[in-house]
């Protein structure tokens, strides 16, 4: 059933992880008071740390009803974390993975 | 994000993966993601994970007492048996391998098997002086660089060190920046660390600071009474060594593995020859063929 589920646009999934990180992020203190969007960054903007990763990842899981997401590939480069995230690498991140890759 | 009313407080909880019920304790000052980013990728494979945050940590609740090993192991009772786990095997990093012991004194006939993960066990390490410590001279030099008010010889330099980081972190002086190619607590990032502050915290306004000092009943004679099997794993170059040869002098199923040219926070700087050594000891025990 999977193969004839349809692909999720990238305007759909931002609009999902928008969602998610505004509502995580809603009461943080000194929270960002920008709008969010593809060019937002997770750290330099959110002030994200390890613990807001896991708590993204779980979320967009359970938003998209897709457990496993392969999520260390998009946060590892040569076997360390990248420093900083977008939100339209994550995106396109999800773009790919949701859409049966 | 799945809370659990446990022994009187809320702990944060995540439960990953098929198979054999295993749960990752993380130490302190840090949380569940210590285990969630790269350790439980490879493990969730084989087993069913369950991570959670301990007290005064990530997501879980900070009440102002109760931060033994005994307490702590009282808190991981009371999640198992809210899941609904009878069986499991322990995976403890640090100050959660501790808390892993224990509950394996307490409750053994719930326990499959021990990991532990560059435990330091007070009952047999009761004092960490940074004169013991391996390349202590490049420690006692960072610590200086840090403005650090510990004194040297501080018996509890571990945890100290914690502190001083921490505190350098929040002022804008964190390590990680001008050495990236190891594992720092609270480094690499450019803004004020809501980890370091809740681990100052912690220490500041709850009893945690004597609590982790306490014996608390894990005696060398009640480890010993352990009769599972144990898996001793440490770093090379960590701190902890004293306690890693002690265990294998009291338990005599403990199954000791080094992490070449790693120290103390080896399943994050090494996660794959971590991950590899914890699979083969679970699957010797559980008899699990996969």
């Amino acid at each position: 059933m999977e193969g004839l589920q349809p692909r999720l646009s990238r305007e759909t999934i931002l609009h999902g992880v928008v969602q998610i990180l505004t509502d995580m992020t809603a009461d943080w203190e000194d929270a960002f008071t920008g709008p969010i969007g593809p060019e937002t960054r997770l750290v330099a903007d959110l002030a994200f740390e390890s613990i807001d990763v896991v708590q993204l990842a779980v979320a967009i899981e359970e938003h998209f009803q897709h457990p496993n997401l392969p999520f260390q590939k998009l946060l590892m480069r040569d076997g360390r974390y990248v420093e900083d995230l977008q939100v339209a690498d994550l995106v396109e991140f999800l773009y790919t993975h949701l859409n049966g890759a | 994000m799945p809370l659990a009313v446990c022994n009187g407080i809320r702990l944060h909880y995540q439960r990953l993966g098929r198979g054999p019920e295993v749960v990752l304790i993380h130490g302190l000052a840090t949380n569940l993601a210590f285990w969630y980013l790269r350790v439980a990728p490879l493990l969730r494979r084989h087993f069913c994970l369950i991570l959670y945050d301990l007290r005064g940590h990530g997501r879980s609740d900070m009440p102002p007492t109760g931060y033994t090993t005994a307490d702590m192991a009282a808190d991981l009772h009371a999640l198992l048996t809210h899941l609904g786990v009878a069986r499991v095997h322990l995976v403890g990093h640090s100050y959660g391998g501790a808390v892993a012991l224990h509950y394996a004194v307490l409750y053994p006939e719930r326990v499959g098997s021990v990991t532990l993960a560059d435990a330091r066990i007070r009952a047999f390490q009761p004092t960490q002086r940074l004169s013991d410590w391996p390349d202590a001279p490049r420690w006692a030099r960072q610590l200086h660089e840090l403005d650090a008010t510990a004194p040297l010889e501080d018996s509890e330099m571990g945890y100290r060190f914690m502190e001083a980081l921490a505190k350098a972190q929040l002022r804008g002086q964190g390590l990680a920046r001008r050495e990236p190619r190891r594992f720092v607590p609270f480094g690499g990032m450019p803004h004020p660390s809501r980890t370091a502050a809740q681990w100052l915290r912690l220490l500041d306004t709850t009893t945690a600071r004597k609590d982790f000092a306490a014996l608390a009943g894990l005696t060398p004679e009640r480890i010993a009474g352990v009769t599972r099997p144990v898996l001793a794993i440490f770093g090379e170059k960590s701190h902890c060594l004293p306690s890693c040869w002690a265990l294998q002098r009291h338990l005599p199923r403990c199954k000791v593995v080094l992490v070449p040219r790693a120290g103390h926070f080896h399943p994050l700087v090494r996660p794959v020859f971590f991950v590899r050594h914890v699979r083969r000891f679970l699957q010797e025990v559980t008899r699990d063929p996969c």
